[in-house]
Formats: C-alpha cells, sequence, structure tokens
C-alpha cells in the first residue's frame, strides 16, 4: 500500500496545484473510508488525536509540526515522503467525541482544491473494538472545464483514497500490534 | 394541444398560489450528482418514489410546478434536464453555457433563471417553449440565483466577486450590485419579498438585505460555510456544510437563535409542512427534522453526492 501512495505521490509533484484563490469547479467529490481495529476507542484516539501525531501512524508523510497542537486555526506542515509539502488548518477538535476536522491551505502535489477532512474513532460494532472512519470533500486540482487527466476528478479520488487506506491500514497494524 | 395545455398551466399556477406550496408539497426532487439521476422522495411514505436519469453531475433544481416541470442543472454536462412532473420523465436536455449550477424558477413559472459558473452569465430560458431567452452577463463564478415574489427582479450571487447582482426581469439587465461577505454561494428571499438572504461560504455569516430597497440590515454569523437556506413565516434556516448543522435566524431581529445539528455536510434545505427537509451530501440521505425543535425524524437513503441546490419540492 505505501508504495502505491508513494507511486501516486511521485506521479503528482508534476501537477503543482497554483495556491492562492480558491477557485474550483462544481462538481464536489467526496471519499469516505472505515477501518475496523481490535483495541479500545480510546487506545486508537490517544494515538492520532494529536493534530502533529500524523507522521506518527501515516506511512507517508515524514513530519508534521503543527503551530497551536490541538487549537482550531492550528496549521501543521506535512513533509510528504514522495516529495512536497502540505499546509493543513484545524478548524474543529473535540476529545469527547473522538474526531477533528481541517482543511488544507496548500494542497501541495496533492491535485485537490477545497479540500476539508474529518477523522473520527468510533466504537467498533457490537461494541468490540473501534472504527475509525476518515472522509473527505474536495474538488479537483484543476480549476476549470476540461481538465488534463493527472487533474480530473477521478485523479483528485484516487489520491485521496490512496492516502486514507495507506494510513488506516497503518493505523490498524500499529494499533493492533502486541 | 396548446390551449389544454395553457390552461392545465394556469390550473396548477392557481393550485400553487393558494395552497402553500409547502404545505402541500410531499416530494422532494434531489439532485444526485455522482449518480447522475434526480431522486423523488416521497415525504409521507419516506421512501424513493422514482429515479430520474437526468445529464452529468446534476447539482442545481428548479420545480416550476405552475409550468408542470422540473429542471435540473448538469455541471458537467453543461445543459440543464427538464423532467415532466406528471410522467416522472426527462423529456429534454438544453444547452446551458458551460457550468450551469444555480437556478430558479420565476413564480409564475414562465421562465427559469440558471447561472453559468464557468460563462460568469445568467441564462433566462422560457419554459413554455423550453428556448433560451437571453443571456445576461455578470460577474465572476455566478453561483445561487433568486426570484422575488412578483417576479419583478432576479438576484445572482456573483461568488468570486463578493456581490449580489440586482436583475430587472423585463430589462433583462443588471441595475444593481450589492456588497456582501466572502463568497457568496446561495441567496434566498423570503416569502413575503421583504427580505434577501445572502450566505457567505467563506466568511460563515448571512447578508440580510431588506427589499425592495436592496439595503444591508444585518450580517449573522452562522456555522461553517452555509449552503443552503429555506423559509417559515418568521425564521430562516441555513445548512452549515461543515459544521453539519442547521443554523436558525430570527429575520426580524436579525440574529441566530439556535443551531440543530444534522447528517455529515447538509446542502439544499426546504420547509415542507411541519418537517425541514435537509440533504446530506456525504451521507447519500435526505433528512427530516421537526420543524419546531430540530429534532431528527428520519434520514431517507437517495442517490450518491446529493445536493438539491434550488426549490426541490413539489405536490406531485
Amino acid at each position: 500500500m505505501r508504495r502505491v501512495v508513494l507511486k501516486a505521490l511521485g506521479a503528482l509533484t508534476l501537477a503543482a496545484v497554483a495556491a492562492g484563490a480558491a477557485a474550483h469547479g462544481p462538481t464536489r467529490q467526496k471519499v469516505s473510508e472505515e477501518i475496523a481495529i481490535d483495541a479500545p476507542p480510546q487506545a486508537v484516539w490517544d494515538r492520532i488525536k494529536n493534530f502533529d501525531a500524523i507522521k506518527d501512524w501515516h506511512p507517508a508523510i515524514k513530519s508534521s509540526p503543527a503551530t497551536e497542537g490541538n487549537t482550531v486555526g492550528s496549521r501543521r506542515t506535512l513533509t510528504l515522503d514522495g516529495g512536497g509539502t502540505v499546509l493543513e488548518e484545524l478548524e474543529g477538535w473535540s476529545d469527547a467525541d473522538r474526531k477533528y476536522n481541517y482543511r488544507m491551505r496548500d494542497p501541495g502535489p496533492i491535485p485537490v482544491s477545497n479540500y476539508t477532512s474529518t477523522i473520527e474513532v468510533k466504537p467498533g460494532p457490537g461494541d468490540k473494538g473501534s472504527l475509525v472512519v476518515w472522509r473527505g470533500a474536495f474538488y479537483r486540482g484543476y480549476p476549470n472545464n476540461d481538465p488534463p487527466p493527472d487533474k480530473n476528478d477521478e485523479a483528485a479520488v484516487k489520491a485521496v483514497t490512496g492516502i486514507y487506506k495507506a494510513g488506516l491500514e497503518n493505523l490498524k497494524k500499529l494499533a493492533e500490534a502486541k | 394541444m396548446r390551449p389544454r395545455r395553457s390552461a392545465r398551466a394556469a390550473l396548477a399556477g392557481l393550485l400553487a398560489s393558494t395552497a402553500c406550496a409547502a404545505a402541500a408539497a410531499p416530494f422532494a426532487y434531489i439532485p444526485c450528482q455522482a449518480s447522475h439521476e434526480v431522486s423523488v422522495v416521497d415525504l409521507e411514505t419516506r421512501r424513493v418514489a422514482a429515479t430520474i436519469p437526468v445529464g452529468r453531475s446534476p447539482a442545481g433544481i428548479a420545480v416550476a410546478e405552475s409550468a408542470g416541470k422540473a429542471y435540473v442543472t448538469n455541471a458537467d454536462g453543461k445543459s440543464v434536464s427538464v423532467i415532466d412532473l406528471a410522467t416522472r420523465r426527462r423529456v429534454a436536455d438544453l444547452p446551458a453555457g458551460s457550468g450551469p449550477v444555480g437556478i430558479a424558477a420565476s413564480p409564475d413559472g414562465r421562465r427559469v433563471y440558471v447561472a453559468d459558473w464557468y460563462g460568469n452569465a445568467l441564462l433566462v430560458f422560457d419554459t413554455h417553449a423550453d428556448k433560451l431567452l437571453a443571456t445576461i452577463p455578470v460577474g465572476h463564478a455566478p453561483a445561487g440565483v433568486a426570484v422575488a415574489p412578483d417576479g419583478a427582479r432576479v438576484f445572482v450571487a456573483e461568488r468570486d466577486d463578493d456581490k449580489v447582482a440586482v436583475i430587472d426581469a423585463d430589462k433583462l439587465a443588471v441595475i444593481e450590485r450589492l456588497a456582501t461577505g466572502e463568497h457568496p454561494f446561495a441567496l434566498g428571499v423570503s416569502p413575503d419579498g421583504r427580505a434577501l438572504l445572502a450566505l457567505n461560504v467563506v466568511s460563515n455569516d448571512v447578508d440580510v438585505f431588506d427589499l425592495p430597497a436592496g439595503r444591508a440590515r444585518a450580517r449573522v454569523a452562522v456555522g461553517l460555510a452555509p449552503y443552503g437556506v429555506a423559509f417559515d413565516g418568521a425564521r430562516a434556516y441555513v445548512t452549515n456544510q461543515h459544521a453539519a448543522s442547521v443554523s436558525v435566524i430570527d429575520l426580524a431581529a436579525g440574529k441566530r437563535i439556535a443551531d440543530w445539528p444534522t447528517a455529515d455536510y447538509p446542502e439544499g434545505i426546504a420547509v415542507a409542512g411541519d418537517r425541514l427537509v435537509v440533504v446530506s451530501w456525504m451521507e447519500d440521505c435526505v433528512q427530516l427534522l421537526a420543524l419546531a425543535d430540530g429534532l431528527r425524524q428520519a434520514c431517507v437513503d437517495v442517490g450518491r453526492n446529493p445536493r438539491g441546490f434550488g426549490q426541490f419540492l413539489s405536490s406531485r
């Protein structure tokens, strides 16, 4: 999985998205991925709850320092294994609900725009273990009609799906390790 | 053929104007952007009564009951699909610029107005012939469209200019511009025609303008990313896409009086009798909330990525 993501991210470096005005086309895309983990929700939440901790559980992220910890408005800079950086801002954080949500301020090499996301840890089915749900809403990287193939809707969905799957699978591995 | 049709249209118009459209509207026509269809939800049985294939990536809708039709903007199809309400079938696809999104019908059902996002224009269609009447140049990234109850003025959100264009429906020209907060997307006019609301999706607030003067009266802070608006007499209900909530606004006071939780990514919204109908884009369902207190009643599964951007209620 890690290789798939790195490959995807690598291919995207060419498709650097112009930062600046958040203009976008009218068709918003979404990705929703979830994974069941054989560990208590609190233990899983403890691994991911800190906004700057994504480097500890996502295999494609080398570093992720945040400006103001888990305070709304805090900004983290992700340095990707495949090259490039992504800037994200925390928009909501709830220890009680075990979830946080954030927005990309600069997508770097990821071919999306106007990206927002929520990650949440819920009790698993029948109160056994945990269910982690990671969801994102975004537009393709190319803001106008007739996008090139590396910046179209499918490319955006594929990139985000790859990032979520790789992250969740690695989180499961870490959380279930004895 | 012609006289019969207009008699029927007149009758339908009479029904629509006498019965409060909201109270007598048991069906919600919801465009589903990822499954390229309109889900028709029966609000009484809480089931999908019909699924109507339309063009690519439908987002906006305007039910024009007095014309017996609904109009759906296909953002990627660059067209407007026309649905016959009696048969619930698509009867035509009209070319509609390069990125149609927002749409509204005139109260008499004779026209529909379509915002062309990429073309920076408002397209005016005649609903009798289903033909393009006029193309009015407007500002950048025109999104939501609303029409005053008397039909004389049409409002278009110029999202990237932070303005609302006011259009004279007779002259088919922009006559004024109102300054808004950041990135107005959806617009709504209260049923009494006295208030225009502009929902600013970046500054997370709602501008309230007095009509017909167009004077700014209040700027009301709401939740993150306000996206849809509905009215019920003295109140407005605004969906906050990123906050998963509905903000309730007291129009006379110009104040937010409550926030009610909803399913994720609420978008289109309408008042139907004693319920709020809220489209959840993330959950692929249409949620029903009690109008009195926001209590959640049900979420009816529909097609993928439902939007319901516009007037989606119909009595049939």
